[in-house]
């Protein structure tokens, strides 16, 4: 008996070891990924065989075209614009810094920092897939939309340079995202700049997957270096550093758009103004209470879903998630794409910080990427906003046992 | 590296609109009209239930009732509302040899958006950039409207109170209408597509449309979108032109009305 499996072991070591050699020891190199829910979703499911082929031809295309422009994981690439000075939003030195295998210098300052910090969560490609990533809750951030929670930028405006800054230095409170507050600043700066680089990776490949399925006749290539002689190699060169400019662009502006926060009026937190903050609260203006609940708790309405589990599909996730997953497309959010729950007001931790100007900005330019919708332009001033704040800031000094004001539950019946 | 190399070359990247194509000069103006039916016995439209048990049940299921979902809707002689038909060829900015004079009253105008009973009241809407869009909100509840645009316009999301209003202005155009819903009433969506011309139309309950005083006498391109079907794909117009994956090439002559009827099989639905 032992004998035997003592035999099946020896044979085993001689399977593993002969595996080894016909593999190699190295891992296999790293690559982006491109992103198969949207390119699934964009395309479709072809009908035919040739339609398969000439659609995997227009991918492994579109990849070449991603690989020209941005390189891989382990060198990363900068593309060249003229008219656009890149280097305040994706610095080359430092996105080196941050980028291939974890190492260290001669002068023992740290390479690969991505890898060693970020990528066991959101993935090597930015995706928020990583191996830990199905484990938390929420998901961590798939970069490649380009959509960040946390800024102090209006919806649509791209994070500033300090507002990612901030997020890693401070972490993300009530999430995995923990603070990095001991690396040294260069290294935040290297971290900053190679999580825009993944953005912007993948913003750019969202919008040539765009030009593919909308501009291009079934078949045909963005960019063929072996056939100089198409017409549309200027047209589609065109059309592909128009992505990249418009894309870069966009996170060039951030600075300049940073919204104002003016100063809250005297008596901003006083008993008064967190009445009238709770008056607004349950007001139909700003209508907090709808999504928030009667007692804050985040119970209202829990139905809705976050942009990234949206991409599934935009009603119901949950039924076209197994799509994807026969695929063969391995994603947290397909494993389980839960709704988004409201913020629970009582517990005072806020992922987007908690002083009253992190709350003045969540209240007045909403949350990007989820329902949270930002203060409407007209019937709710300034005033109005910071007492908000103020009543936001006094819920979890007040017993939910024992609000202070008793809510009439108020669902109506038919 | 061949693909690096060309796409370096020159690197006369840098304008962040497409150009436009150097087209001919048009020769005048010239109307495309038609009508979108379905063939055929098209899909029940379901009802969005979650209204019935939401707690703004009183206003968006009044009588119990819950709205139906819009993806496809079609008339009583087969008229399919909510098709967007659109100009797509990029067109020179601001010239008036391609924007007839008739438009120019709209600029700076404003295209209404509103929502009654927890319904967007237009399901499909389209509107030009050089106008702005007045959401409105007729309920005596609260919404907030959520744009999430792909293209070049902007992402909205705000809330606008009981019976009140807000302006939406996109700062670019989309390839193809943009999602638009409400997180306090999930079921809730329909489609905005903004336009950087003034030649677009959607579909009437009857499936009709009509674009009127399109540049005239140059091949232009359009598209044909709707909610369900997407890029309208692989069928011909009345006239013999093709759609394929939404795009359809005419080429309109002076003071001419062409016409644009699409039949659609109602198996393509299902």
């Amino acid at each position: 008996m032992q004998c035997l499996v003592m035999l099946r072991f020896r044979t085993l070591a001689v399977l593993f070891t002969m595996a080894l050699v016909a593999v190699g020891c190295d891992s296999p190199k790293a690559e982006f990924h491109l992103d198969r829910v949207f390119l699934h979703k964009t395309f479709g499911e072809p009908e035919s065989r040739e339609e398969a082929d000439s659609l995997r031809n227009q991918v492994q295309n579109l990849k070449e075209v991603m690989v020209g422009l941005f390189g891989n994981p382990d060198e990363p690439h900068v593309p060249q614009l003229t008219d656009l000075d890149t280097t305040t939003v994706l610095d080359v030195g430092l996105i080196e810094m941050a980028a291939g295998r974890v190492a260290s210098d001669e002068a023992g300052r740290g390479r690969g920092l991505y890898r060693e910090h970020c990528a066991h969560c959101h993935g090597v490609s930015g995706d928020g897939a990583g191996p830990t990533a199905a484990f938390l809750n929420p998901y961590p951030r798939d970069f490649r939309m380009g959509k960040f929670k946390f800024k102090s930028t209006p919806l649509g405006v791209k994070p500033t340079h300090d507002d990612l800054r901030k997020t890693i230095i401070d972490g993300i409170p009530d999430t995995a995202m923990p603070s990095f507050r001991l690396l040294d600043d260069d290294e935040v700066d290297s971290l900053v700049h190679y999580v825009r680089y993944l953005a912007i990776r993948g913003e750019v490949e969202r919008r040539l997957v765009m030009e593919v399925m909308t501009e291009l006749d079934t078949g045909d290539l963005i960019l063929d270096p072996e056939d100089r002689s198409n017409a549309l190699v200027e047209e589609n060169l065109e059309l592909v550093k128009g992505a990249v400019a418009t894309v870069v662009g966009q996170w060039a502006n951030a600075a300049s758009q940073v919204t104002e926060i003016p100063s809250p009026p005297d008596q901003w937190d006083s008993h008064d103004s967190v009445q009238r903050g709770r008056d607004l609260f349950f007001g139909s203006v700003a209508n907090c209470v709808k999504c928030h609940g009667q007692l804050a708790l985040g119970d209202g309405e829990t139905g809705d879903f976050d942009d990234w589990i949206k991409e599934i599909d935009e009603k119901d996730p949950a039924s076209k998630a197994p799509d994807f997953l026969a695929l063969g497309v391995v994603e947290p959010r397909l494993l389980d794409p839960r709704p988004i729950r409201p913020r629970n007001l009582r517990t005072g931790v806020f992922r987007g910080g908690r002083r009253p100007v992190d709350l003045y900005l969540r209240i007045k330019n909403g949350i990007e990427g989820t329902p949270m919708p930002a203060a409407p332009a007209s019937g709710l001033s300034e005033d109005d906003i910071w007492s908000i704040v103020a009543y936001v800031r006094s819920l979890p000094q007040e017993p939910i046992s024992r609000p202070e004001v008793q809510v009439e539950y108020t669902r109506e019946r038919l | 590296m061949a693909m690096r190399g060309m796409l370096e070359e020159g690197a006369a990247a840098g304008s962040t609109e497409s150009a436009p194509l150097e087209l001919a000069q048009p020769t005048g103006w010239g109307t495309l009209k038609g009508v979108i039916t379905v063939d055929g016995q098209p899909p029940a439209q379901p009802p969005l239930v979650q209204a019935v048990t939401h707690q703004d049940a009183r206003v968006c299921a009044p009588g119990g009732n819950a709205p139906l979902a819009e993806a496809v809707s079609v008339g009583p002689n087969g008229g399919l509302r909510g098709v967007a038909i659109y100009l797509d060829t990029p067109l020179p900015p601001d010239n008036p040899q391609w924007l007839h004079e008739s438009y120019e009253s709209l600029r700076g105008g404003e295209v209404e958006f509103d929502q009654k009973n927890c319904i967007f009241l237009s399901h499909v809407a389209a509107m030009w950039t050089a106008q702005k869009l007045r959401v409105l909100n007729s309920d005596p509840k609260g919404h907030n409207t959520k744009i999430d645009p792909r293209g070049n316009a902007r992402p909205f999301n705000q809330t606008i109170g009981a019976n009140g209003s807000t302006i939406y202005e996109p700062g670019g155009e989309e390839r193809a209408p943009a999602p638009v819903s409400c997180s306090i009433h999930p079921w809730m969506n329909a489609y905005l597509l903004p336009r950087n011309n003034p030649y677009f139309a959607v579909t009437d309950e009857k499936g009709e449309f009509e674009i009127s005083n399109i540049p005239a006498g140059v091949e232009l391109e359009f598209r044909v979108w709707q909610p369900a079907l997407e890029f309208v794909d692989g069928v011909a117009t009345s006239n013999g032109d093709t759609i394929s994956k939404g795009r359809v090439k005419l080429t309109i002559a002076d003071g001419e009305t062409r016409e644009f009827n699409v039949s659609l099989d109602a198996a393509v639905f299902q």
